[in-house]
């Protein structure tokens, strides 16, 4: 391990003056569950590492005027437990559900979880399917994007070194919507996912699909919304048989995205398999035939 | 889809090797407080040997497992015990340790048959107290023994050996007898594939094991389930990859083993019968629990789906490969 500077701030002002100070070199620790392992490894060489875990003030989920709202320092237990994304936000709680072990989502945080941006990371294929908002902040100010346009950077994230991810926000799912979160991985805990898919829709009176978010993650560099996927299932019926409709696409989409990848014979074959469970919970959410028993 | 199906094996496992000499020893003393020090080679690698060669000490004895301190490998002070392998550590060392225990105890008979006025070979040593199997109501408790040991100057010492008797195999052809005994065993297990994603879900195994005689139930029933659960490893999760000779996979995040979440239901049946040569003829049951719930969960994917796999692990990635290849058929 390389010697560092540590600082614990109470604050976020007090954090983000130390990002700005340090920001030539200078990494944030929250839960630790990943950049934990880089310090070790020796791979991690900032100077500085300013450890957030104490501003008590970023770890909240809340409900304001139609927008969930959460703060980046909540833990993946904390989604979990938490009643509303339990019963309304089915896609965030499974995939906060599914990372890693109980140790894990008890240090791990949402926020970490998104602005470290791996590419299996489990929240953000969510997150990415339920069209939210990052809230960034430094000294200077605020900024707010789209998490797509937060990860659209060459490589690496939008987050410039003296920013702190702070929140994150998305509408709250409608009556007329359902969500849904699969993760398929070798065994079933502690494991890295080999292909996670997020699920958003909407349904109009007459059962028919108004809107569609669809994004694949573990395949990319970043999880993708398949905008052909969405166009596919935007006006069609929600049923068993339109989804069926289109799990040759997905089959096609994978494979387009890694040809060459040593895993795409099986990534292509599964992801069948991944979206009809996907859409089966579906179908459960809206009470439709079909569904998982 | 999820298709489900139900696999069967049995195996029979040698306990004791007989083909090379096998040896393991134990000394004990009674002392005067009647607790009593037991030194065996025997290492603890966490399957509880330490617990049985106590219980086996304490029941020699006729006393309580509580009575028995007992320090396991320990080369200051400890005999020679042999590896902790090969599932002999109950069967040996065991013995070693009975052997013990009744060489102490045949000076305590001595002591407690002047004492009593019985003879010696009708004492029955039992929950801390010596009596005639004639006439239960001439009894002494052991510490009025070890008070009667102190006053005639008579120490409880033991030492025991143990080796099975070394047959040697033909050096030609290694036939011979090569174990004291056999340990039996069956395994049923029911799987649940999946053929979209080619997941194979173990999803209940029950497994019976003959041990001859249970030292410890409980014990006997967690050495079924670590051995079903890494069972269930080798054959859907364990896979070491490697390229020109090096291992790819050195480490738990990319080698998965089953965790909790991936455990099956797992029904442990002890099977108990006349053990033969053990202590109280208990036998082995270390790698047998391991043995028969791999082919029965190989044996469960090929009732699920009809392939018969001849590699092991079997990953989702085979399974998807062979169905395709099915159907192509």
């Amino acid at each position: 391990m390389k010697e560092f500077s540590f600082f614990s701030p109470g604050t976020l002002d007090e954090a983000l003056s130390l990002l700005s100070q340090h920001k030539d070199s200078v990494s944030v620790i929250a839960g630790g569950t990943d950049i934990v392992l880089e310090l070790n490894e020796r791979a991690h060489t900032a100077q500085a590492v300013v450890d957030i875990s104490k501003i008590k003030d970023l770890r909240y989920v809340k409900v304001v005027d139609g927008v969930v709202r959460i703060g980046a320092l909540s833990t993946f237990t904390d989604l979990e437990n938490d009643p509303y994304i339990r019963d309304h936000v089915k896609s965030l709680y499974s995939a906060c559900y599914y990372v890693g072990s109980p140790q894990i989502r008890n240090l791990g945080t949402i926020g970490g979880n998104v602005a470290n941006a791996s590419v299996a990371g489990d929240t953000p294929t969510a997150l990415i399917s339920l069209d939210a908002t990052v809230v960034l902040r430094s000294a200077a100010g605020k900024r707010e994007m789209k998490i797509t346009d937060f990860y659209s950077g060459a490589g690496k994230t939008q987050l410039e070194k003296d920013e702190l991810l702070t929140e994150i926000y998305f509408d709250a799912p409608t009556e007329n919507m359902a969500t849904a979160y699969t993760k398929l991985g070798k065994r079933k805990a502690l494991v890295i996912v080999v292909i996670g898919l997020a699920v958003l829709l909407e349904r109009d009176c007459n059962n028919i699909c108004s809107k569609a978010q669809v994004v694949i993650g573990a395949v990319a560099r970043y999880p993708k919304r398949l905008p052909s996927i969405e166009h596919y299932l935007v006006g069609k019926p929600i049923t068993k048989e339109t989804f069926e409709g289109c799990r040759d696409m997905f089959s096609q989409i994978v494979y387009d995205m890694i040809p060459t990848r040593a895993s795409v014979g099986y990534k292509k074959e599964s992801v069948k398999g991944v979206a009809n469970k996907t859409f089966n919970s579906i179908l459960k959410d809206f009470s439709l035939s079909g569904g998982e028993e | 889809m999820k298709k489900r199906g139900r696999g069967v094996a049995s195996m029979w496992y040698g306990i004791g090797n007989t083909g090379l000499p096998n040896p393991a020893a134990a000394f004990i003393e009674v002392l005067s407080d009647t607790s009593v020090n037991l030194m065996v080679g025997c290492a603890d690698i966490g399957q509880g040997s330490t617990t049985a060669m106590a219980q086996i000490a304490a029941e020699e004895l006729g006393l309580d497992y509580e009575d028995i301190h007992v320090t396991s490998a320990d080369t200051m002070v400890t005999p020679e015990g042999g590896a902790t392998s090969a599932s002999r550590q109950t069967l040996i060392s065991g013995n070693a340790t009975k052997l013990a225990a009744r060489q102490a105890k045949g000076t305590l008979a001595e002591v407690a048959s002047g004492f009593l006025n019985v003879p010696e070979e009708d004492l029955i040593f039992r929950n801390r107290e010596i009596y005639s199997c004639k006439d239960n109501s001439v009894r002494m408790t052991y510490k009025e023994l070890m008070a009667e040991m102190k006053k005639h100057g008579r120490l409880a010492v033991g030492a025991g050996a143990y080796n099975p008797k070394t047959t040697y195999l033909d050096p030609q052809t290694m036939a011979g007898i090569p174990y004291e005994v056999y340990s039996y065993a069956t395994t049923i297990a029911e799987v649940e594939v999946d053929t979209e994603t080619g997941e194979v879900e173990v999803l209940k195994v029950v497994s019976a094991h003959d041990v001859g005689r249970s030292i410890n139930d409980v014990m006997v029933e967690g050495q079924i389930e670590g051995g079903v659960v890494m069972g269930e490893g080798f054959a859907v999760f364990e896979k070491v990859e490697y390229s020109n000779g090096v291992i790819k996979n050195p480490i738990f995040s990319k080698y998965l083993i089953p965790t909790a979440m991936d455990a099956p239901d797992i029904y442990s049946v002890v099977v108990e019968c006349e053990g033969e040569c053990g202590a109280y003829g208990a036998k082995g049951v270390g790698e047998p629990a391991l043995i028969p719930s791999i082919p029965a969960i190989a044996a469960a994917v090929e009732d699920a789906i009809g392939v018969h796999f001849t590699s092991l692990p079997i990953t989702p990635t085979d399974v998807l490969r062979e169905l395709d290849k099915q159907k192509e058929r």
